[in-house]
């Protein structure tokens, strides 16, 4: 299996490459760039490079869904869509992982380990919120995502929670700052197969949208 | 040379394939109904869309335009495989090549239009061709306006053999325009509005008055049973020694009169008239600052396009002023006169076949890029 994940959901941005056949001992590994937000195909194109394959090599596409920058993610949900129709059809896997696992998972590498509330900046004071148990093992959710307000994330923190998330410390003094990273995304992607049709994939949407109907005859 | 564009700068989500100069397939879906109950266009809706949409639109243009999976394959007439674009490189997969042809370039709208719209098409047409090894091309939407007025015929085909210097008027719910086109790729914008579009004055008057979004369509057919002489509003601008256009005192003009009388609204032969002398006040400014310009500079031709052009009162006053000052006239057929591929991808052509170096797969939106 050979997976490229493109992680965009925050101002972190990273593609990383998964080649189940890498390694002398069948043990996998992922090379990742990052952080160089608006080159997202010269990034890829290094990562390719460094993992020695080509572009049609490519068997399987991960895109971190978020929640997170709608800018970001839609931009890695259109090079998907646009990398699909490029493929013969059929030939080519497309993967929509969450950016939160992703965060749980790289809570793990960082060895930010117990209960952890994760967040992730929903602009309007408010955040996309999920708590994991995480051990050096694995990690689990112990709470569904959800949008909670600044007083709700800041009463997490008073009450012990460990808290971490994309830019987290300028909000919330004393927690960590965390990002989702397309490494955490392939290795996710590694163990699904519920594979999705490129105009399927969508961004996260937690906020219900709320937007003004035209009144049948407005008020002069 | 064979080109497919994406055009996503609003709320149609639009693919074309072109192929030296013929329209091979335009496949438009329009957000017309979902946007016409907030009235008018939502951007954050807009994205949602063009994700839900340009796949399958691109599927259904690449087979309409005789790629495999196609119900009828490309005509005979299509010339033979050319070689590729200095740049291009790489065989393509059986579903991009048709029995005759395969796609040369990649082109997309980059701007102006809304970010959030403008970045599906244009992020997907540059994967496509970073993934094909093909050049790609990012094409500003009025520029493409320009020349849509040239393609024409059934199937649709581009016609720059005729081409002469003209001016040019871009006419839309986002934008007025008026433009020099001294010869071809090479343009001076004469005017603009200073504040609202044409089509956003019919749409925001026709809100006014009641109507569903979007309201020039909906002007137009009752201005036809109305009487354009009925109601005196304003010609903003129309004697301005500039070529520039203002609409939002009209609008405003407009409420007034509503609000001042009310009961027009309930009387179905004065809404018509309303209706007709609005679009009468429109169009006159529209048409005498385009007639001007063009006299002004001594072309022969005068060219209209942008979703506004399918005002049936623009069109036949546009041929009544250029008939009588002896101008040709090229009016964008309807059905590209609003958003669409097409004309993206026939400006990509054209370019890339005069040398137009591609665009960098990386290039970012440019939602207020300049004419």
């Amino acid at each position: 299996m050979k997976i490229l994940a493109i992680e965009f959901s925050s101002a972190q941005k990273s593609v990383a490459v998964f080649r189940s056949d890498w390694s002398d001992e069948n043990s996998q590994e992922i090379l990742e760039t990052g952080e160089r937000s608006t080159h997202a195909l010269a990034m890829i194109e290094e990562i390719l490079r460094q993992s020695q394959l080509e572009r049609e090599q490519v068997d399987c596409l991960a895109i971190g869904l978020g929640p997170g920058s709608y800018t970001g993610i839609r931009s890695a949900i259109a090079l998907a869509q646009g990398w699909e129709l490029a493929r013969p059809p059929g030939s080519l896997n497309l993967l929509g992982i969450s950016s939160m696992e992703a965060l749980a998972a790289q809570a793990q590498i960082e060895g930010i380990l117990g209960s952890v509330a994760l967040m992730v900046d929903a602009q309007r004071n408010e955040f996309y919120l999920a708590e994991y148990e995480v051990s050096s093992e694995a990690f689990r959710p112990t709470t569904a995502l959800s949008l909670a307000s600044f007083e709700e994330v800041q009463q997490r923190q008073t009450a012990g929670a460990q808290l971490a998330g994309p830019g987290a410390p300028k909000r919330f003094p004393g927690s960590r700052n965390l990002f989702p990273h397309a490494a955490g995304v392939a290795r996710l992607a590694a163990s699904r197969s519920d594979f999705i049709l490129a105009e399927k994939l969508q961004p996260i949407y937690l906020r219900e949208t709320a937007f003004v109907k035209a009144p049948a005859r407005p008020t002069l | 040379m064979a080109v497919i564009a994406f055009e996503t700068s609003c709320d149609e989500t639009s693919v074309a394939v072109v192929h030296q100069g013929r329209v091979l397939s335009n496949v438009v879906s329009s957000q017309i109904n979902l946007h016409s109950e907030y009235g008018g266009v939502v951007p954050e809706l807009a994205a949602r869309e063009h994700l839900r949409n340009l796949v399958p639109i691109a599927r259904t243009a690449l087979r309409e335009a005789g790629f495999p999976g196609s119900a009828a394959g490309v005509g005979t007439a299509l010339s033979p495989l050319r070689p590729g674009l200095p740049g291009s490189a790489g065989i393509l997969p059986a579903s991009l090549c048709s029995s005759r042809i395969e796609l040369d370039a990649i082109a997309a709208t980059r701007g102006p239009g809304l970010p959030s719209a403008l970045l599906v098409g244009l992020k997907a047409a540059q994967a496509l061709a970073f993934v094909l090894r093909r050049p790609f091309l990012g094409i500003h939407h009025h520029e493409a306006h320009l020349y849509s007025p040239w393609i024409t015929g059934n199937p649709p085909a581009a016609d720059f053999s005729t081409f002469e210097p003209n001016v040019s008027l871009i006419v839309s719910g986002g934008h007025t325009l008026l433009v020099h086109v001294e010869s071809e790729l090479r343009h001076r914008v004469l005017g603009s509005t200073v504040d609202d579009a044409a089509g956003e004055c019919f749409d925001k008057a026709g809100k006014l008055l009641g109507l569903p979004y979007p309201a020039g369509p909906q002007i137009d057919n009752l201005a036809k049973q109305g009487n354009p002489k009925a109601f005196d509003f304003p010609r903003p601008m129309l004697n301005d020694p500039n070529d520039d256009f203002s609409f939002s005192g009209l609008k405003t003009s407009v409420r007034y009169f509503i609000r001042d009388h009310p009961a027009v609204l309930d009387n179905p032969k004065l809404l018509h008239d309303i209706c007709a002398s609005i679009q009468a006040a429109i169009v006159e400014v529209l048409v005498t600052k385009t007639i001007r310009a063009a006299s002004r500079l001594g072309v022969a031709c005068v060219t209209a396009s942008g979703g506004v052009t399918c005002n049936s009162l623009l069109r036949s006053e546009l041929a009544a002023a250029c008939h009588r000052k002896a101008l040709k006239l090229r009016l964008a057929e309807k059905s590209l006169c609003t958003d669409n591929a097409a004309m993206i991808a026939i400006l990509a052509e054209r370019k890339l076949l005069l040398g137009q170096e591609p665009t960098s797969l990386d290039a970012d939106i440019q939602p207020s890029w300049e004419l």
